[in-house]
């Protein structure tokens, strides 16, 4: 899962953007709201994390423009604690608000809670044929036993399985998984997929020739 | 409780003050009247006793033979009169007379002539029975008047001590005067209720506005004072108060809201390094670290407490000064020492930019507190250094103002940087303003430095200003020059 953390306090954003990394999401970085909604606009993320108090844009101004054309989840982080400003948050499209400071199991959480609203899912397990994703706790069971993936095995995994009976191309997986400082090379998906097929069966992920990889019936 | 009421008391007193005219100006009139009903009973009466006064001369005249030129009445045959008498009644009572005609007995006018042996020579048949005898007053004296048993009376004694006398009865003047009296009396309670009416209308329009007003001030509490007064005229005095509790309340209303504003500013502020602080020692706790990463996660939690003690320490001074707990007493010094000292404290900031810092201030005497003038300048300074470009300069001098609206004493911090734009100016001294929107910049400024240097320098007499043009910057402290020492170069 690929988030974007707008923010311009730089401690902050260390702190966040590595705190994230830590759980498996892949995440950039914005210091301004110029350049944070130009990559909102140009990248597909599951989710954007937006302060308000931005130089250049702020983050209402930011928010307005990405919903002219994006539905991005967006969460506001912000220090500014009153009714009338969650209200004015949450009406001009944010999906979710949280007021610093926090602590970071709820924001966790609270993103967890997003990617799930967004696919559609209401739980944080996902059962595909015979095999368990729990993402909460990101392991993979196979007949109760707990097959052990790599971190980006695991994300290709779970992105293909949110995205359930859906193709998906290798381009999107690419941009959902690796941030813009990755330079991967294009058959590296390919390398992960067969890793996977290898620990939980070939049937497990179908190709879909010149189109890409789904998982499902 | 009723009497308290203005509404009240002004009705009563201005009815109170209506009954006390409309009884003077009633009695004046009904006196007047009366007195020049008798004035004119007075004249006619004297008018009709002169040809009776002639009449008593004139028989006395035929009676002696003496020769005189009066002429004889019309209606007398004078060859036919056989005594005084004869002569009166026939010339006065007698057919024909122009002196006692019908006319005089309806207005019960009665005459009556005595000889001077007091035997009456000639009465009108109307004559009351038993007038007393007028009292002797000399020869020919005037006319006197009496007023006996409801009847005036004239009389005159003649200068051969006849008397004459005319005398008419009140009863018809004082009929005349009732009736005066009614009509007078039918007219001031009318005037009286017209009065009385209009007076209420008017306190009832003059007290309505202030009871609105009462009402309304009674809706507003100490969290609402947005709501304003309304006066139906708000050129009249009670317009006036409106206008004047009006901006009351706005400045109340503003004070409450630059309060709330700078609350809301300062919570604003102290989550930031807050939410640092505790998302980095989560973040830390969730696994076990390297010590490398430990030093660098304290150093960056280091960070934000350090901003946090400044932004403390900055709301307390603020605090302070509001509650004007550090008026002491001024000390006079020397403020080019001062400043030095300053520079000193701040040389390390000014090494790490690479900004020379140009101190020209000469000795001067101030009179204040130097702790707080330090923090001004000290403010200033690295402000003019962290805001400055890197290896540029920063100037340092005195001026003299020749304005006298002004303190006479200005200190200059120049810095070479960014223009700071007219509209940035004006919000630059207010609390948690900052010219970049964001933290990043700013390090660990709060907005909270030029809000304190304005304060302190208020507090000294003084004024703060900026002036920022192409790529100039300077901030002044003008400072009144202490009157009794003045300035030792």
């Amino acid at each position: 899962m690929r988030l974007l953390l707008i923010e311009d306090e730089p401690n902050l954003s260390h702190t966040l953007s590595r705190a994230l990394r830590e759980e498996s999401y892949v995440v950039d970085t914005a210091e301004d709201g110029e350049s944070g909604l130009y990559h909102a606009m140009n990248w597909d993320y599951d989710v954007i994390i937006l302060d308000i108090m931005l130089p250049k844009l702020n983050g209402w101004q930011v928010l307005e423009a990405l919903r002219q054309t994006k539905q991005t989840p967006v969460l506001m982080l912000t220090a500014l604690n009153n009714t009338a400003n969650r209200v004015k948050g949450l009406d001009t499209g944010a999906d979710d608000y949280l007021i610093k400071p926090f602590d970071l199991s709820e924001l966790f959480a609270r993103i967890r809670a997003l990617i799930r609203r967004v696919h559609g899912q209401a739980r944080e397990v996902i059962e595909l044929n015979g095999v368990t994703v729990n993402t909460l706790a990101r392991k993979v069971f196979q007949d109760q036993c707990e097959v052990e993936l790599t971190a980006r095995e695991y994300g290709i995994l779970e992105y293909l399985a949110r995205r359930y009976s859906h193709t998906v191309s290798r381009a999107e997986l690419f941009e959902h998984l690796f941030d813009e400082h990755d330079d991967a090379y294009s058959n590296v998906i390919d390398v992960h997929v067969s890793a996977i097929r290898k620990k939980l069966g070939q049937q497990m992920i179908k190709t879909r020739r010149g189109l890409g990889y789904f998982v499902g019936e | 409780m009723f009497a308290s009421s203005i509404r009240f008391r002004l009705n009563f007193w201005f009815a109170f003050m209506q009954v006390v005219i409309s009884v003077a100006a009633s009695v004046y009139l009904l006196c007047l009247d009366n007195s020049n009903r008798m004035q004119d009973l007075d004249a006619s009466l004297e008018r009709r006793l002169t040809p009776l006064h002639f009449a008593a001369r004139d028989s006395l005249a035929l009676e002696n033979n003496t020769p005189s030129s009066w002429q004889v009445p019309p209606n007398v045959n004078i060859d036919a009169v056989t005594s005084r008498r004869d002569f009166l009644q026939r010339a006065l009572l007698g057919r024909g007379s122009e002196l006692f005609s019908k006319q005089w007995v309806n207005e019960g006018v009665y005459f009556v002539i005595w000889s001077a042996s007091k035997q009456i020579l000639a009465a009108s048949p109307n004559l009351p029975e038993s007038i007393p005898l007028p009292v002797a007053q000399g020869e020919n004296g005037p006319i006197n008047l009496r007023t006996i048993g409801g009847n005036r009376e004239a009389f005159q004694f003649t200068a051969a001590q006849d008397i004459v006398l005319v005398g008419q009865s009140m009863q018809a003047m004082e009929a005349e005067h009732q009736a005066y009296v009614m009509q007078i009396m039918g007219f001031v309670l009318c005037v009286f209720v017209i009065g009385l009416l209009a007076s209420r209308k008017i306190i009832y329009n003059a007290i309505t506005p202030l009871e609105a007003i009462a009402k309304s001030a009674a809706q507003m509490s100490l969290g609402n004072i947005q709501g304003r007064l309304k006066a139906p005229n708000p050129a009249d005095e009670v317009g006036q108060l409106v206008n004047t509790l009006n901006s009351t309340f706005s400045r109340i209303d503003e004070a409450f809201a630059q309060q709330n504003r700078f609350v809301a500013d300062a919570a604003h502020e102290l989550r930031t390094p807050l939410a640092v602080m505790l998302s980095e020692t989560q973040a830390v706790l969730n696994r076990p670290r390297s010590n490398q990463e430990y030093v660098v996660s304290l150093n960056r939690i280091l960070d934000a407490i350090q901003k946090l003690r400044k932004l403390s320490e900055s709301l307390l001074t603020l605090a302070q000064l509001d509650a004007e707990q550090y008026r002491q007493t001024p000390e006079s010094f020397d403020l080019g020492l001062l400043i030095d000292e300053c520079i000193g404290e701040i040389c390390r900031l000014a090494e790490t930019k690479n900004v020379t810092i140009h101190n020209r201030v000469e000795p001067i005497t101030v009179l204040g507190d130097p702790d707080q003038l330090c923090q001004v300048f000290t403010n200033l300074l690295s402000n003019a250094i962290e805001y400055g470009t890197p290896n540029s300069e920063v100037h340092l001098w005195v001026s003299r103002s020749a304005d006298s609206a002004k303190p006479a004493l200005g200190i200059h911090v120049s810095n070479t940087g960014e223009t700071i734009s007219h509209e940035e100016q004006k919000h630059l001294f207010e609390r948690f303003y900052r010219v970049d929107k964001s933290r990043s910049r700013a390090g660990s400024h709060a907005g909270l430095g030029l809000a304190i240097c304005q304060r302190i320098v208020n507090e000294h007499n003084g004024i703060i200003s900026v002036q920022s043009e192409n790529g100039l910057t300077v901030f002044t402290v003008w400072l009144p020059e202490p009157l009794a020492t003045g300035h030792s170069p």
